[in-house]
Parts: structure tokens; C-alpha cells; sequence
């Protein structure tokens, strides 16, 4: 080999150039002076040119490269010629950038990981339990699952204690570099085979294991307590594991645990009686505390510079709002979601970004879904209207008010509507078109979905269904037939099943008076026996109740125009009026019913319908035979 | 006859890679040297050596600097042929056609490196077989090129299953990567170390793309018009007294190994092949056993051809150079001088004083001013 080539070299020099610049300095012979070499291919430098490395040959000198498009403004350069004058500051403009908006005035992220997305988020949260860790105190911390991982040892460490974490797999010998797995050769299958014992079993027996062997200053990580100790998906836990689990914990009192819990979990209060605090994290707090201690609004933080300057317009508040209930892990894959969807379009807004996410968030959950009806296919009801759109103004005005007012906040946002009415008068319709107007997400539960025959799942639903809500945010819960479970409160002759709706409807409560201001949501009710109702629930403050009644004239015009434009039939406004005048005490369903048979009778049995007059008889038969109907139904109800 | 200038000027981008990546790697240069020499004629390598020698790491920056599509898996022996060609493509499967999809996996790759290439599978070695010497990949009832220009296997030691000889045949050069030795381990360190920091800073460590594919392919091309008859002789005696001796040694390589010849020629900007472009028919051997035999009966036929002119050493200048930078760093660095600084850089003025006493007896110049940055260090000592 080339004897010449022996020692690697000490000298280094920070080249600046582009890569043609690069590839030309890369062909001269390496024995060409230093000087000329730069020279000839125009490199830069980034500090002056020693004379006395000018004249050494090109290959004595090890080249840093870097690319000048990549080198912030501003960076002095110098030519590498004798004379040493520094170069024009070079200062790389992208076209097609308008210069204010490439120095934004907050810096954003240009790359964020999970990691460090929940670090930055959780700032507080982290200083909160490694506060408690310092005093020595063990901590539960209630968080959803996917953020675990990025919090556990993290937060021992903020607590500058060593961290002690359980954890089964890493017990197994995996290969994780090339190198590694070379080494097991021929015994490369050694690690497929596991212990015969469960998952659960060794963290058990690990836990066991550190528990007692854990020392001064260290800090025992328990990151699936509820895995270890409880039941799954709220069943009640083996009782020996409890015991066992208890005994464990309780057996060294001055061991220091940090533990997590999932909100969807229980865990026996027993065990959580072990901790000195518990401390719930959902959601992503409004503002994060950066590291000079200032707080910045979690748009400015989460969100990278590439996505800002896709979507244009992002103001703090709004986005905020969008994304409240989603943890920092999930807004990372929510904006991801958006970069991918929106990957090549031209322009997309922040309204696009809201869309996209809350197309995310319904693909996260299953029960809700994003309304399509919105106030505008409502005909009529102007009043009840207005006052719906004037408390979802008030809603979104509050967003705005300063952080001092926070409990005032609260009690101004409105928390529930309950609609109530005729049955067929669109209560319904009207809570879809709240939430779209929310531009939120929507779930319809009927009364039997969240009922159970257990004691105590009914509650445990109703709360499942408020986190996911939460997640959802901004979000409406809809109850639909709301007095199969909030009926008057009864006493005395009580069976068990109506302790049980009691309960929920205390669950309900609960759950509503903690809606946090800046979380959208709301809680609607849609039933038509008020008089059955709770009259706890009607209390101001919790529930703002709308009659929807039987459509007037008014009314009735409107819904008729919105339903003959749905099926296709063009009427016109004498028919229209006269058809109002002949629906009088009709609902909305039965008007619709009657262009839904007029549909049917134009398209599916070809009665002529296309001539005014024929129109008019094919309608005026209709609304005979539909009144006959109510009147048989009147009539026989009357029998009895 | 002269080379083009385009020809010369990838030459010499080469080179510089070659330089670059010598800097980056303690004791690696003539795996490095042999890196550059396979993708010049295209041909295979087989890597042999112990975990943690830098290979994949070395396959790595090539690969970038060459701006090749590298494709880099480790086989075990439930490696699936999909994990390395593609997996199958079901919408045409539906349509009744067999077909793999074999974006970004081994069949459109220009550097492949397999780590424990002799634990794949029947399956994934025959496949391989037709890969390596056909460049040719079937897919479905398709024959499709390859753009493969090398492919590097790594293995910690030869097969000796002797099913797997056809296919290890097929390395026309082998490599023996041993741990760094005891005299460059204070350059690992240095090196390993400046390394590392440009990694936590942030800053990759990956040289720029200084070559293309399209450039190397050209390069080859021009192996046509290396004269070769003036080795032909020496070449000739070199394999019948290696076969004499016993050393196993297939047609295919023997034939091959012209080519390595060639490319040794012109990486060197020569045009007319002389004795010491049999270089790398040190890394000819079949048998590890063989290695010895074979290093020794090259080096006897590369003697130095006084018509080809000799690598230039570093002169007194560059390595005074050196020492002066060892001793700026100390005066102005950013660190208190420490009395371990200063026994360090003492240490280093004494190895570049070793180098320049060794290679330049009569540079007295130098050496009195290396004498005197000597003394100035050894004045810092409190």
C-alpha cells in the first residue's frame, strides 16, 4: 500500500462552496497548493487563511465541507487568497420568499421527534412531579399511555435522581446494530426463545427485585402500574395480584416510585393511596414554558417551521382550540397527518389545517363523526337559531378574554342545551348543526348505549365518553331520548336501577362542571317529556333548555322549500303557500315524509308530476292521505 | 495515449474521497483503496472480520460519496427473500401476473451491503448468484438490469460449507479487516473522538457527494483502453506458481482479475500497466490460509518501475505544517493548558519528528524548528 499515506491528518478547514465548487476542488491533483486550489474552484472559508497553510499541497489539509445554501445570513466569509480581506457577507435569500417571513419573531422548531415534543409540552408537569421527587415523595401521574415512554425516566432525571425503570423486555437480548447480531453467529436464534413465565410475572418479580435492592437518591419507574395491579379495561383486577401488588409497595415505605396509570384504567384505591400526589395530565396545556422560563404559546412550540409556512395563517388561539384535548405525542401525528394530506396543494390555510385535523381526531375515535348539517339546511326556527348561534358566539368570544378572568370564564361559557319538543321537530338536526357550527365533532348516544346491567359501568361509560370527547374537542355530546336516564330523581320506593341512572346523571354533572373554558364542548340533551326531566339539570348554569316546537306558517314555508329543493321538486310559491296553509300542526318529518312520497311517486312510479297542475294534485293527494293517517291515529289513541 | 480530461478528472475525485475517507478511518486505507478499486471495474468484494471494524460505517460515507443508491441489510438465516428484493406486488398478483415490487430494495440499488452475507438463505443466494454475475434480476417471467456497480459482503469468517463456494466465488476480492493496530490506536482515538463530537453537534460527518454513478460507469469504460501486455508475462507466472503451490484459484478469477489489473492502471492516471499495478491481486485468495502465500509472491513482483513515478511523501513543509497547527492549538485553544494538554502534544511533536527524521534525514532545516516548538511546549510544563 502507499506507504505516503500513513497518519491521518490534524489540520481541518471549513470549506464553503456549492457542490460544483466541491466536486471541482475534488479533481485537482492533491499536490496543488492550498491557495490556488480555493481559488481556482472559488471556494470560501470560514475563518482567514493561514499564510503558512497557503502553500501546503491540497491533500495535507482535511476539508470540512459545508454547503453554502446552508449557512445562516449574515456569516462572515473570507476569500482564500493572500491578502486576507474578508468577503462579502454572503447572505443566501431563497426566492420567493418575502425576507419578514423567513425571521419570524418566536423561532420555531424545525424538526420535532415525539420525544421531544411531550418534553417541551410537559415542561411544567415534568417540574411539578421532580419537585415532588426531590422532596422524596412518590408520585402516581395519570397519563395516557403514548406519552409514557417520553416522561418516565425523564422526569426522575429533572429530579436529578437515577432512575430505576421495570420493564420486562429489556431483559431480552435484542440485536439492534448489524455488528451486534454478527457476533451471535451461529447461535443467532437464542433470543427468540423467551422465559416461560408471562409478561406481567417478570415485571412482577423485577419490581420485587428493585423494590428491595433500591438505594438513596434512586427513583423506582413503574411505567404500567395499572397493567401491573389492575383490571383491564375496568374489570376488577385478580385480587391475589392486588395483594400482592399492595403488600409490595407498602412493605418499603421509603421507597421513592414514580408510577403511571392510564385515565381509562382503574387502578384500586388502595394502591393509589400508596402515592403522595396524583397528578392527572390530559390534553395539551394552551402555553408551554420554553427554556429561557417565558411561556410560548404551544403553536409556537409544536408546530415546526416547514408546516407553519405551509399553512399560513395559524393563530395561536384558534389552533389551540382544535387540538386542546389531544396529547403532544397525538398533535405531532396530527400535523404530520396534515403535512401528508396536504402534501402539493397550493395554499392551504389554517382553516384547511383545522379540517384535516379534526378529520384526524375522528379517525382516532370511534364514536364521533363530523356533522354534515348545518344551520342553513334548518328551515324556520329563527328565534331558536339565533339564540343558539348568539351562545356559540359567546363561546368563541371567551377564547379571547384575559387569563386573569379564568373562573369567570367558566361560568360565562354555556355547558348544555336541552332540546326539548314534539317528537319529529328536528331536535336532532338542530344539535348536528351546533356542532358544525363549532366546526367540532359529534357523537350521538342513545339512552340504552351507556346503561348497563353492572352497577357502576354506566358511570364508567359516561366518563369513557367525556375523554374521548375531551380528545375530540371542540366536541358535542348528544343524548339522545335524555329522559330514559335523567328522569326526576326518585326516593323513597327506589329500586337498584334507578340508583344506577342517578348515578349517571351525577357522573354527567360532575363531568360538565369540570369543562375547562379554552375546551369547546358542550352537552346536549334532546328529549320530549321535559316534565320527566331532572330539575337539577335545568338549572341555568348546567343546561340552557330551547323549546323546539311544531313548526308555524313561517316555519313550515322554509321547510318546505329546503325539502322540495332535497327531493328534486321544483315547486313554486303559490304551491308552497298553499301546501304551509294545509300543514298547519305538522312537524317537520311529516312534511318531509310527504316530499319523500312525492319522490317516490314522480321517480319510482312515474306519476306525471312535471306540469304545475299535476304536481299540485300529486301533493294535494299526499297531504290528504298523510292527514287521514294522523286523524286515524288520533282518532284511536282517543278510543282508548 | 493521454486520458480525457473528464476521465482524469474523476480520477482524481476519487482520490480525493480516498483521502477523505483515509482521514475519517484509522488503518482502513487499503480497504478503502480496494473500496474505490471495485467500483471502478465492478466487481465484488467479500469483507472478513471481527464486529465493530468500521465496515458498514466505511460502506456508509462511500456510498454518499459516490452518490449511490445503497441498499445495507444483515441476513440471518430467517432472513425472507423479500426483506432484500421487494415484496409482491398484490394488485398484480390479483391481475394474474407474479411481480415484486423492487422500488428502493436490492435490485435497484448501486451499492449493496450485506452484513453475514453466507447466513441468507438458498432462496436469497441463488437469487444473489444471478445478481452478482449477470446483473440481471428476474422478476416474475421479466429479466430486468441492475444498476448494481459493487457488491460488498461482510462476514466474520469464510464458509466452509462447500455449497457456498459457487457463490463465494463470485467475490473476485477478499478483505481481511482486522482491529485497528496497536501503533494507530492513539489516531483512533483522535479520529474516532473528533468524529463523535461532530455527531453530538449536530454536524453529519458524511462527505459530500463528489462522484455519480454515471461518472464511475464512464470510468469503466475506459479499463478498455488500459494496455495490459506488459504484465501479461509476470501475470501469467504469478497464477501458475500460485496453482503449482496448491492455492485454489477458479478461471472465472483468474480471468477477472485482469480487470482488477486495469483499474489499478488507471486509477494511478497511467495508461500502460506496469508491475506494481498487480496490487490487488493481494487480495486474491480463496482460503484464508492461502492469504500469506499470495501477499508474499505479489510483493516479490512488485518492484519498483522506475518508469512509473513514485506517490510524492508528505514534504518537510507539510509536516512542520502540522506540528506548528499542534502548537497553536495548545497556545490558543479553548481549553486551560492542562499538564495532560501538553504531554499529549509533546507526544504528537514526537511522532511528526519521527516521521520527518524518517523520511527526510536531510530536512535539518524543519527538524531544528520542530526542535524548537518542542521546547516551547516543554516550557508550559508548571
Amino acid at each position: 500500500m502507499g506507504a505516503d499515506e500513513g497518519m491521518s491528518k490534524r489540520i481541518r478547514l471549513s470549506v464553503v462552496g456549492s457542490a460544483q465548487e466541491q466536486q471541482l476542488l475534488a479533481s485537482y491533483p492533491s499536490d496543488l497548493p492550498l491557495h490556488e486550489a480555493l481559488t481556482r474552484s472559488g471556494c470560501l472559508l470560514t475563518a482567514p487563511l493561514p499564510s503558512r497553510l497557503a502553500d501546503l499541497p491540497l491533500r495535507a489539509i482535511q476539508q470540512d465541507w459545508i454547503d453554502g445554501a446552508t449557512l445562516a445570513p449574515g456569516t462572515p466569509v473570507f476569500l482564500p487568497d493572500r491578502s486576507h480581506q474578508p468577503g462579502p457577507p454572503e447572505a443566501p435569500v431563497p426566492s420567493g420568499v418575502a425576507p419578514a417571513e423567513t425571521a419570524p419573531d418566536v423561532s420555531r422548531p424545525l424538526d420535532l421527534s415525539y420525544e421531544t415534543a411531550t418534553r417541551v409540552a410537559y415542561t411544567r408537569q415534568v417540574e411539578e412531579v421532580a419537585a415532588f421527587l426531590r422532596a422524596d415523595l412518590s408520585v402516581l401521574v395519570i397519563c395516557e399511555k403514548a406519552v409514557v415512554r417520553y416522561l418516565d425516566e425523564h422526569m426522575v432525571l429533572a429530579a436529578n435522581r437515577t432512575p430505576r425503570v421495570i420493564q420486562a423486555s429489556s431483559t431480552d437480548s435484542t440485536a439492534d446494530t448489524a455488528d451486534d447480531a454478527a457476533q451471535m453467529g451461529p447461535d443467532g436464534a437464542a433470543g427468540l426463545f423467551t422465559p416461560p413465565s408471562s409478561l406481567g410475572q417478570r415485571e412482577m418479580s423485577q419490581l420485587r427485585d428493585e423494590i428491595r435492592a433500591l438505594k438513596d437518591g434512586q427513583v423506582l419507574v413503574v411505567p404500567h402500574l395499572d397493567l401491573l395491579a389492575g383490571g383491564a379495561d375496568g374489570f376488577a383486577p385478580a385480587a391475589t395480584d392486588v395483594r400482592e401488588m399492595t403488600e409490595l409497595l407498602y412493605g418499603s415505605p421509603e421507597a421513592v416510585i414514580l408510577a403511571f396509570a392510564d385515565p381509562s384504567l382503574t387502578i384500586p384505591e388502595v394502591l393509589a393511596a400508596r402515592f403522595s400526589r396524583r397528578l392527572a395530565i390530559e390534553g395539551s396545556d394552551r402555553s408551554v414554558i420554553a427554556s429561557d422560563g417565558t411561556a410560548v404559546p404551544i403553536e409556537r412550540a409544536l408546530i415546526t417551521e416547514p408546516e407553519a409556512a405551509r399553512f399560513r395563517g395559524i393563530d395561536d388561539t384558534d389552533f389551540y382550540k382544535h387540538v386542546a384535548g389531544l396529547n403532544p405525542v397525538r398533535i405531532r401525528q396530527a400535523m404530520r397527518y396534515a403535512m401528508l394530506v396536504h402534501e402539493g396543494k397550493p395554499e392551504p390555510t389554517a382553516h384547511d389545517l383545522h379540517d384535516t385535523i379534526r378529520t384526524f381526531k375522528t379517525h382516532l375515535a370511534t364514536g364521533f363523526q363530523i356533522p354534515k348539517v348545518t344551520f342553513s339546511k334548518i328551515g324556520g326556527y329563527e328565534n331558536v337559531k339565533r339564540e343558539l348561534l348568539e351562545a356559540l358566539r359567546i363561546m368563541a368570544e371567551v377564547q379571547h378574554l384575559p387569563d386573569e378572568d379564568w373562573e369567570l370564564k367558566g361560568s360565562v361559557v354555556p355547558r348544555g342545551f336541552i332540546f326539548h319538543g314534539p317528537p319529529g321537530t328536528g331536535k336532532t338536526l338542530f344539535a348536528k348543526a351546533v356542532a358544525s357550527e363549532m366546526r367540532g365533532t359529534i357523537q350521538v348516544v342513545s339512552g340504552p348505549e351507556v346503561t348497563s346491567k353492572w352497577v357502576g359501568e354506566g358511570e364508567r361509560k359516561v366518563r369513557d365518553l367525556f375523554a374521548e370527547a375531551r380528545r375530540n374537542a371542540p366536541s358535542v355530546i348528544v343524548f339522545d331520548e335524555f329522559d330514559s336516564i335523567a328522569a326526576r330523581r326518585s326516593s323513597g320506593m327506589d329500586d337498584g336501577g334507578s340508583r344506577a341512572a342517578n348515578a349517571m346523571v351525577a357522573q354527567i354533572l360532575t363531568e360538565m362542571d369540570g369543562f375547562r373554558p379554552d375546551v369547546p364542548m358542550i352537552v346536549i340533551g334532546t328529549t320530549n317529556r321535559l316534565d320527566i326531566i331532572d330539575p337539577a339539570l335545568l338549572r341555568p348554569s348546567r343546561f340552557r333548555s330551547f323549546h323546539i316546537d311544531d313548526p308555524d306558517l313561517d316555519a313550515r314555508r322554509q321547510i318546505i322549500r329546503v325539502h322540495a329543493n332535497d327531493h328534486h321538486i321544483g315547486i313554486g310559491d303559490d304551491l308552497t303557500e298553499g301546501i304551509a296553509r294545509r300543514t298547519d300542526g305538522w312537524n317537520g318529518d311529516e312534511i318531509r315524509s310527504l316530499f319523500r312520497d312525492a319522490y317516490v311517486a314522480k321517480w319510482l312510479r312515474h306519476v306525471p308530476a312535471d306540469d304545475p297542475m299535476d304536481l299540485a294534485t300529486l301533493l294535494g293527494t299526499l297531504v290528504g292521505d298523510i292527514s287521514r293517517a294522523k286523524q286515524g291515529q288520533h282518532a284511536s289513541r282517543r278510543g282508548h | 495515449m493521454a486520458w480525457p480530461a473528464q476521465t482524469i478528472a474523476t480520477i482524481r475525485r476519487l482520490d480525493t474521497i480516498q483521502r477523505e475517507l483515509g482521514d475519517r478511518y484509522v488503518d482502513r486505507e487499503e480497504a478503502i483503496r480496494l473500496l474505490v478499486l471495485a467500483a471502478v471495474c465492478r466487481e465484488h468484494v467479500l469483507l472478513i472480520g471481527p464486529p465493530g471494524t468500521a465496515k458498514t460505517g466505511l460502506m456508509d460515507h462511500f456510498s454518499q460519496a459516490i452518490s449511490a443508491r445503497p441498499f445495507r441489510y444483515l441476513l440471518t438465516r430467517f432472513t425472507e427473500p423479500s426483506e432484500l428484493f421487494g415484496p409482491l406486488d398484490i394488485e398484480q398478483f390479483q391481475a394474474g401476473n407474479y411481480r415484486i415490487k423492487t422500488e428502493n430494495m436490492l435490485p435497484e440499488a448501486d451499492i449493496a451491503f450485506l452484513d453475514e452475507v453466507f447466513q441468507g438463505s438458498s432462496a436469497i443466494l441463488n437469487t444473489l448468484l444471478t445478481l452478482l454475475n449477470e446483473r440481471q434480476f428476474h422478476n416474475g417471467a421479466e429479466i430486468r438490469q441492475a444498476p448494481l456497480i459493487s457488491f460488498y459482503g461482510a462476514t466474520a469468517a469464510p464458509p466452509e460449507d462447500p455449497a457456498l463456494l459457487p457463490f463465494s466465488d463470485r467475490f473476485l476480492l477478499r478483505l481481511e479487516i482486522a482491529r485497528v493496530g496497536e501503533d494507530r490506536l492513539a489516531d483512533l482515538l483522535d479520529t474516532g473522538w473528533e468524529q463523535e463530537r461532530a455527531v453530538l453537534a449536530g454536524r453529519s460527518p458524511a462527505p459530500a457527494p463528489t462522484v455519480t454513478p454515471a461518472q464511475l460507469r464512464e470510468l469503466a469504460a475506459q479499463l478498455r483502453h488500459v494496455e495490459l501486455k506488459p504484465v501479461m508475462p509476470v501475470y501469467q507466472q504469478l497464477v501458475r506458481e500460485l496453482r503449482a503451490q496448491g492455492v485454489v484459484l477458479s478461471d472465472r478469477r483468474v480471468v477477472r482479475g485482469l480487470k482488477a489489473v486495469a483499474a489499478a492502471c488507471l486509477l494511478r492516471e497511467g495508461d500502460i500497466a506496469s508491475s506494481v499495478d498487480l496490487w490487488p491481486l493481494r487480495h486474491f485468495w480463496t482460503e484464508p490460509e492461502d492469504a500469506q502465500l499470495i501477499q508474499q509472491a505479489v510483493a516479490d513482483r512488485i518492484a519498483d518501475d522506475p518508469s512509473v513515478p513514485r506517490r510524492p511523501g508528505r514534504t518537510p513543509a507539510e509536516i512542520l505544517a502540522e506540528a506548528q497547527f499542534e502548537t497553536d492549538q495548545l497556545n490558543g485553544g479553548r481549553f486551560a493548558t492542562t499538564e495532560g494538554l501538553i504531554t499529549a502534544t509533546l507526544q504528537a511533536l514526537g511522532r511528526l519528528r519521527r516521521e520527518l527524521y524518517t523520511s527526510h534525514p536531510n530536512a535539518t532545516g524543519e527538524l531544528g524548528d520542530l526542535d524548537q516548538l518542542v521546547e516551547q511546549v516543554d516550557a508550559k510544563y508548571p
